[in-house]
C-alpha cells in the first residue's frame, strides 16, 4: 500500500454513522485510500505525514442552494442587511449617492423592514428624498419585493398604463400610479435596464473567485449554484471551467439552471469539480415578502394569500417535459398552496411512470400540513432546506402564519423522523454561508442574539449529527455523489476539514462560533486559518 | 508496491519522439505510474505482473471525425449488397422478420437484382411471403428503386386509383393493383411513415454500445463523434453519458455540434469520458457529388463550381460568435473556395483579437492551393482529415480537378514538413473507422486493392510514424488533451494498444492487415481477440 499523505491523531468523524470516528486517515491522488487508527496508517508507505494533534475533522461541507453570481453582484450594491431603521438604511444609500455620478444606478439589498423600528416598506416618496438625478432601487432581503425611486421607475417605462405580466405585482395608490414598490417578476423591466456592475467577463470570474475561496474559509468544498434567470441570477458553467484552468476552484460545482439543456445533456454530466446539475422550476414567492402561497390567508394580512408564479397545468408541463428528459427537477416552494401544486406535478408524472432512484428536490418547504408531509414521504424526494432561515425568520413567522401553522413550520425534527432526506443550503445571497450558524440554528432554533432563550418551536430541534448530515452527507446524496464524497470513508474524495472544536461536544449555543482551521479539496490543502 | 499491474518485455512505442519505445510500464487507477525498462519496473512491480513477451504496444488510437450515431442507426437498415439471388435475399429479410415484433418495420438496401442469378425485381407478393405482419421496404443499392410489401401499401394508403406526386412512379398490375415496385420520389410518402429505427431510447443505446465495442477491436480508445443536423445526424451527451453511468463506455468522446451549446458552457466541460467538444460549421459540400465549392470549375463539368452553405460574411459572423463565447471551432471545408472562405473568416477573427491557443480545426481540407498552404500555416489551426478518402477518391478525383489542381490535393507530405498538425478520422460512415486502413492509404497512397501500383502522387506520401502520430497525439492535441493522452508517458490516462506485428518494421502494403490482440482502456481490458 501506498499514500502521498498520511493524516494521524485526529479524532475524524467518518459521518458515515453516528459517533464513528477514526484516528488516521491516507490520501492517495486526491483520493482516501485508508481509514484506522493512527499505528494502522503509519505502516503504510508515504511521502509526508501530517499530525492533526488530536483535532476534529469532518468531510467538507456541502452547500446545496447558493446564486453565486447573484451574491457577487450583492457586493457591488449598498448592502442593508442589519439595519435597524428606514433612516440608516437612508443614510447608507445617501453615502453611496454622494460618490456616484448623477444617472447612475444606485443598487441597495438584502434590507428586512420587519427588522425595522417601523416595519413598513418605504415607497418611491422616500427613495426620491434621497436623490432624483440617479435611478434607485431597493430590494428587500428575499429578493421578491423592490421598491424603487421615481427616476427608476419613469426610466423602466412603469406608470399609470403600466400591466405588469402578473396581475397585482406593481403596487398603484388610490390613483392608479405606482407606489414604487415591485413584488416578484415586476422588476424584470428595472433589472434589464440597470447596467452590470461586473461588467466585463475578467471581472465577474475574479469576483466569483473571491466568493470561492471565502467558502472554502467556513468548510464548504462543494456547492450547488443556481441559476434563477427569473430573479436575475444567472450562473455559468463556462465560468467554473475558466477557474478550474487557472486552479483557482476550491469548491466542487453543480450548476443548476431554470431552462433546459441541449445536446441531450443529463444531470451529472461533467467532472467531480463541475456538474450540471437540476433544472430548476420556482413555484411561489417567499414568506417574508408574503409571497409564498398559502392555503389560507396570511394571519397578519387576511386578504393576502401569496403569488404563484405558474397555474398547475404550466407546472405540470414543465415537469413532465423535464421528466421525459430525464433530468433531476428541484422546485422552489415555500407556502403550503406551493408545495401542494409541486407535488400534485411530482405524482402526475410520477405515478404513471416511476423511473427508478429519481430523487426531486424540494427547496425551501417551510410551511407543511399533515397532508403533505404524508405524500412527501411516498415519493423519492430530498428536502433543500435553508437551516438559517428559521432562526432569521424567527420573529416574523409565527405572525405571518398564526400559531396552528407555525406548528408545522420548519418541522425539521418531524421530517426526520418521518425519514425524509433534509440537505442544507444558505440560500446565499439571501443568507450568509457559514454552514455553522446554519447548524446552529436548526439545533437552538434561536437567531444569532439567542433569541428566543428556549427555541422557536423547540419540539422541532435537531440533533448536531442530523444537522451536519445535511451538509455532508444528504448533500451529496441529493447529487446522486453519494459513492464519491459527503463521507470519509475509502475511495471517496478526500475533501475534509479540521476544527477549531468538537461540535458533538461543545455547548449547543457555541455551535455559531466553530471556526474551520483547515480546508482540503482532494487532499489538497486549499485554505489554512492564518 | 504503488501500481494495480505492469507490463514487462514488451516493444512499447511511446509516440513521444519517434523511435523511442520503453520495454515495461506499470498502471494505478486508470493511469501510466512508471515507464522504463523491464529491470526498472521490477523493482517496483505491481500486484499482477504481465510479460508481454516481446509483444508490440501502441497508444490508444483516436478517431478525430465521426457521426457514430448515424452510423449506428445505418447499421438498422439490413444489409442485402452481398445477396446472389432472391431467395437468399428473401432468407435474410425473414431471418430479421422473425426477431422483431409485429407491426415494426423491416428496411433492407443494398441489392442490385442485375446481379442475382434470376435478375428480376421482386414484387409485393414476394415480399408478402416473408410478412404481412411486419412493413417491409427494401432499396436498390442505387436508391432510385424500390419494393414494398401490401402492408405498406395499405399504410400509406396507395391502392388502385392512387396518383402519385409525380407520375410513373408508382407501379401497377394489369388490374390496376399496385405491384409493390416505387421509383424515385415515389417513396417519399412511405418515408413519412417509417419511423426512426433508433427511436428507442434503450435501442439506440445499445446500438451505439455496439458500434463503440466494435471500435476497440481496431484499437480505437477515443472518438471525435460531430452532429450535422445539415445532414439529419444527431448525437447526444447523455446517451454517453448513460453509457459511461453503466459501465459501458469503451471509448473516451469529444462531442460537437452544429449548434451552440446552453449555459456558457465551454470546451472541453465534462470528464475524461464524455467531454463537450467544438462548434461545428459545414461551409460546401463534397467532391464526388461536385458540392465542393471551387474557385475554378470542375474540370469534368466546365459548368459547375460546387456550392457554398452561407455567404462569407454569413461564416465570419458565425465563427466570430463561437470565438467570442471561448468555443473551439471547427469547419468542414472541402473544396479550395470552401477552404478560402473558411480562413477568411479565421484570420477575419483571429488576428483582430489573438486569443491564447484557440486551436481552429478544419475538417477534410484536401484540395488546396499555394496560398491557402500558406495561410493555414500562419494560424493556429489543425486539419482533420480523412486517409481512407484518398483510397476512395483515387480512381476519379483527378478527373473532377484536372492535372493541375490535383497535385495539391490531399498534400499530406507538404503539410507535415510546413509544420501543419494533421489529425486522422474516418468520416464514419463515409469511411470505415480501422486506423490501419487509414495509415496504408496515407503511407502507401493506394486502394486496399493496391491501386495505383507506385502510389498516387507517391511524393505526397507520409511516414508511418507521421501516420501513427494523427491518430494519437495529434488527435489528442486537437481536444487540449495532450497531457492527458495521446502518447505512453507517466501520469497519462493508461489507454494502449497490443498488436499482431510492429508497424515499424512491416512492409507498406501490410499495414492494412495489421491487427489489434488486446485494447486497454484506462488500464482496463476492453477488447481481446482472444474471445
Amino acid at each position: 500500500m501506498y499514500a502521498q499523505k498520511c493524516f494521524i491523531n485526529g479524532c475524524i468523524y467518518s459521518m458515515e454513522n453516528e459517533g464513528e470516528k477514526f484516528e488516521a486517515v491516507a490520501v492517495r491522488d486526491g483520493r482516501i485510500v485508508a481509514t484506522g487508527t493512527s499505528e494502522e496508517i503509519l505502516r503504510i508507505s508515504t511521502e509526508d505525514v501530517i499530525d492533526l494533534k488530536g483535532k476534529t475533522v469532518l468531510p467538507g461541507f456541502i452547500d446545496t442552494h447558493q446564486h453565486i453570481l447573484s451574491y457577487t453582484e450583492g457586493l457591488q450594491s449598498v448592502n442593508l442587511r442589519e439595519t435597524k431603521s428606514f433612516d440608516e438604511a437612508k443614510n447608507k444609500i445617501i453615502e453611496r449617492v454622494m460618490d456616484t455620478p448623477s444617472g447612475k444606478w444606485i443598487k441597495g439589498v438584502k434590507f428586512n423592514h420587519e427588522d425595522w423600528d417601523f416595519p413598513i416598506l418605504p415607497s418611491k416618496k422616500e427613495l426620491d428624498e434621497i436623490s432624483t438625478e440617479h435611478p434607485i432601487l431597493i430590494s428587500r432581503y428575499c429578493m421578491h419585493v423592490h421598491v424603487a425611486n421615481s427616476m427608476a421607475l419613469s426610466l423602466a417605462g412603469i406608470d399609470k398604463n403600466f400591466k405588469p405580466s402578473a396581475e397585482g405585482s406593481v403596487e398603484v395608490d388610490q390613483n392608479g400610479e405606482p407606489t414604487g414598490v415591485l413584488w416578484e417578476n415586476a422588476v424584470t423591466p428595472l433589472l434589464e435596464i440597470i447596467p452590470d456592475p461586473l461588467g466585463t467577463y475578467e471581472d465577474k470570474k475574479n469576483a466569483v473567485k473571491e466568493v470561492l475561496k471565502d467558502m472554502s474559509s467556513y468548510g464548504i468544498t462543494g456547492v450547488t449554484p443556481i441559476q434563477g434567470k427569473f430573479c436575475d441570477a444567472m450562473e455559468y458553467i463556462g465560468m467554473y471551467q475558466d477557474l478550474e484552468k487557472e486552479n483557482s476552484l476550491p469548491v466542487r460545482i453543480y450548476v443548476s439552471f431554470d431552462e433546459y439543456p441541449v445536446f441531450g445533456m443529463k444531470s451529472g454530466f461533467g467532472s467531480d469539480m463541475i456538474k450540471y446539475g437540476f433544472y430548476k422550476i420556482y413555484s411561489d414567492g417567499s414568506l417574508g415578502s408574503r409571497a409564498a402561497k398559502l392555503f389560507e390567508p396570511y394571519y397578519d394580512m387576511p386578504n393576502a394569500t401569496g403569488v404563484l408564479n405558474y397555474s398547475q397545468e404550466d407546472i405540470n408541463e414543465m415537469v413532465r417535459k423535464a421528466y421525459d428528459m430525464n433530468l433531476q427537477i428541484g422546485i422552489h416552494a415555500i407556502g403550503d398552496k406551493g408545495l401542494d401544486i409541486a407535488l400534485n406535478a411530482i405524482e402526475n408524472v410520477y405515478y404513471k411512470n416511476p423511473k427508478p432512484d429519481y430523487r426531486f428536490r424540494l427547496i425551501h418547504v417551510m410551511v407543511l400540513n399533515e397532508n403533505l408531509i404524508e405524500r412527501l414521504k411516498s415519493l423519492p424526494v430530498v428536502l433543500d432546506i435553508q437551516p438559517k432561515f428559521v432562526s432569521s425568520n424567527v420573529k416574523w413567522s409565527e405572525q405571518r402564519l398564526g400559531k396552528e401553522r407555525a406548528k408545522l413550520s420548519y418541522p425539521w425534527r418531524r421530517l426526520i423522523d418521518e425519514g425524509l432526506v433534509l440537505t442544507g443550503g444558505s440560500d446565499s445571497p439571501v443568507e450568509p454561508y457559514n454552514p455553522m450558524l446554519g447548524v446552529y440554528a436548526v439545533v437552538t432554533r434561536k437567531n444569532l442574539e439567542g433569541y428566543p432563550p428556549q427555541g422557536y418551536y423547540p419540539a422541532q430541534r435537531v440533533t448536531v449529527y442530523e444537522a451536519l448530515s445535511m451538509y455532508t452527507k444528504n448533500a451529496a446524496y441529493a447529487s446522486f455523489e453519494e459513492n464519491i464524497k459527503g463521507s470519509i470513508a475509502v475511495g471517496k474524495l478526500a475533501d475534509f476539514i479540521i476544527l477549531d472544536r468538537d461540535p458533538f461536544v461543545v455547548e449547543c449555543d457555541c455551535l455559531k462560533d466553530i471556526v474551520v482551521e483547515k480546508t482540503y479539496l482532494a487532499g489538497r490543502d486549499v485554505y489554512t486559518r492564518s | 508496491m504503488k501500481a494495480d499491474f505492469s507490463f514487462i518485455n514488451g516493444k512499447i512505442y511511446t509516440m513521444e519522439t519517434k523511435g523511442d519505445f520503453v520495454e515495461a510500464f506499470s498502471v494505478y487507477d486508470r493511469k501510466f505510474t512508471a515507464c522504463g525498462t523491464t529491470d526498472e519496473i521490477l523493482e517496483d512491480p505491481g500486484k499482477k505482473v504481465i510479460d508481454l513477451g516481446g509483444a508490440i504496444i501502441v497508444p490508444g488510437m483516436i478517431d478525430a471525425h465521426q457521426h457514430t450515431l448515424y452510423h449506428a442507426k445505418n447499421l438498422q437498415t439490413v444489409d442485402l449488397s452481398n445477396t446472389a439471388s432472391w431467395e437468399e435475399a428473401k432468407k435474410i429479410l425473414k431471418e430479421k422478420a422473425d426477431m422483431m415484433p409485429y407491426g415494426s418495420w423491416i428496411h433492407a438496401a443494398g441489392f442490385d437484382h442485375q446481379k442475382w442469378r434470376v435478375p428480376e425485381l421482386p414484387l409485393k407478393e414476394d415480399l408478402d411471403e416473408i410478412s404481412t405482419r411486419h412493413p417491409i421496404v427494401i432499396d436498390r443499392y442505387c436508391l432510385h428503386v424500390h419494393v414494398v410489401n401490401s402492408k405498406v401499401l395499405d399504410i400509406v394508403g396507395i391502392k388502385k386509383g392512387y396518383i402519385p406526386h409525380i407520375e410513373n412512379t408508382i407501379g401497377f398490375d394489369e388490374s390496376d393493383e399496385p405491384n409493390g415496385i416505387i421509383w424515385d420520389s415515389g417513396i417519399a410518402p412511405v418515408l413519412k411513415f417509417m419511423p426512426d429505427p433508433l427511436e428507442d431510447y434503450e435501442i439506440k443505446k445499445q446500438a451505439v454500445y455496439d458500434v463503440l465495442t466494435d471500435m476497440n477491436k481496431y484499437g480505437i480508445t477515443g472518438v471525435h463523434p460531430v452532429q450535422g443536423k445539415i445532414v439529419d445526424s444527431y448525437e447526444y451527451l447523455g446517451l454517453y453519458q448513460d453509457l459511461d453511468k453503466e459501465g459501458r463506455l469503451t471509448v473516451r468522446m469529444y462531442v460537437s455540434f452544429d449548434e451552440l451549446p446552453p449555459f456558457g458552457m465551454k470546451t472541453g466541460f465534462g470528464n475524461n469520458m464524455v467531454k463537450y467538444g467544438f462548434y461545428k460549421i459545414y461551409s460546401d459540400g463534397n467532391l464526388g457529388s461536385r458540392s465542393a465549392a471551387m474557385l475554378e470549375p470542375f474540370s469534368d463539368r466546365p459548368d459547375m463550381k460546387g456550392v457554398l452553405n452561407y455567404s462569407q460574411d454569413e461564416i465570419t459572423a458565425m465563427c466570430q460568435e463561437a470565438y467570442d463565447k471561448d468555443l473551439q471551432i471547427g469547419i468542414h471545408a472541402i473544396g479550395d473556395k470552401g477552404l478560402d472562405i473558411v480562413l477568411k473568416a479565421i484570420e477575419k477573427v483571429y488576428y483582430k483579437n489573438p486569443k491564447n491557443d484557440p486551436r481552429f480545426r478544419l475538417i477534410h481540407a484536401f484540395i488546396t492551393n499555394e496560398d491557402l498552404i500558406m495561410r493555414i500555416k500562419r494560424l493556429p489551426v489543425i486539419i482533420d482529415m480523412q486517409p481512407c478518402f484518398l483510397s476512395t477518391n483515387v480512381t476519379w478525383a483527378e478527373d473532377r480537378l484536372g492535372p493541375e489542381r490535383i497535385k495539391y490535393a490531399f498534400p499530406w507530405r507538404r503539410m507535415v514538413d510546413e509544420g501543419i498538425i494533421l489529425t486522422a478520422s474516418s468520416d464514419l460512415p463515409v469511411e470505415h473507422y480501422n486506423p490501419f486502413w487509414g495509415i496504408y492509404a496515407i503511407v502507401a497512397r493506394k486502394n486496399l486493392e493496391g491501386f495505383p501500383k507506385e502510389g498516387w502522387y507517391p511524393n505526397q506520401r507520409v511516414t508511418t510514424y507521421e501516420a501513427l502520430e494523427m491518430y494519437t497525439k495529434n488527435a489528442a492535441y486537437a481536444s487540449f488533451e495532450e497531457d492527458i493522452k495521446g502518447t505512453i508517458k507517466t501520469g497519462k490516462l493508461a489507454d494502449f494498444v497490443v498488436l499482431d506485428r510492429d508497424p515499424f518494421d512491416t512492409d507498406i502494403d501490410s499495414l492494412k492487415d495489421i491487427k489489434v490482440r488486446r485494447t486497454y482502456l484506462g488500464g482496463r481490458l476492453v477488447y481481446s481477440s482472444d474471445n
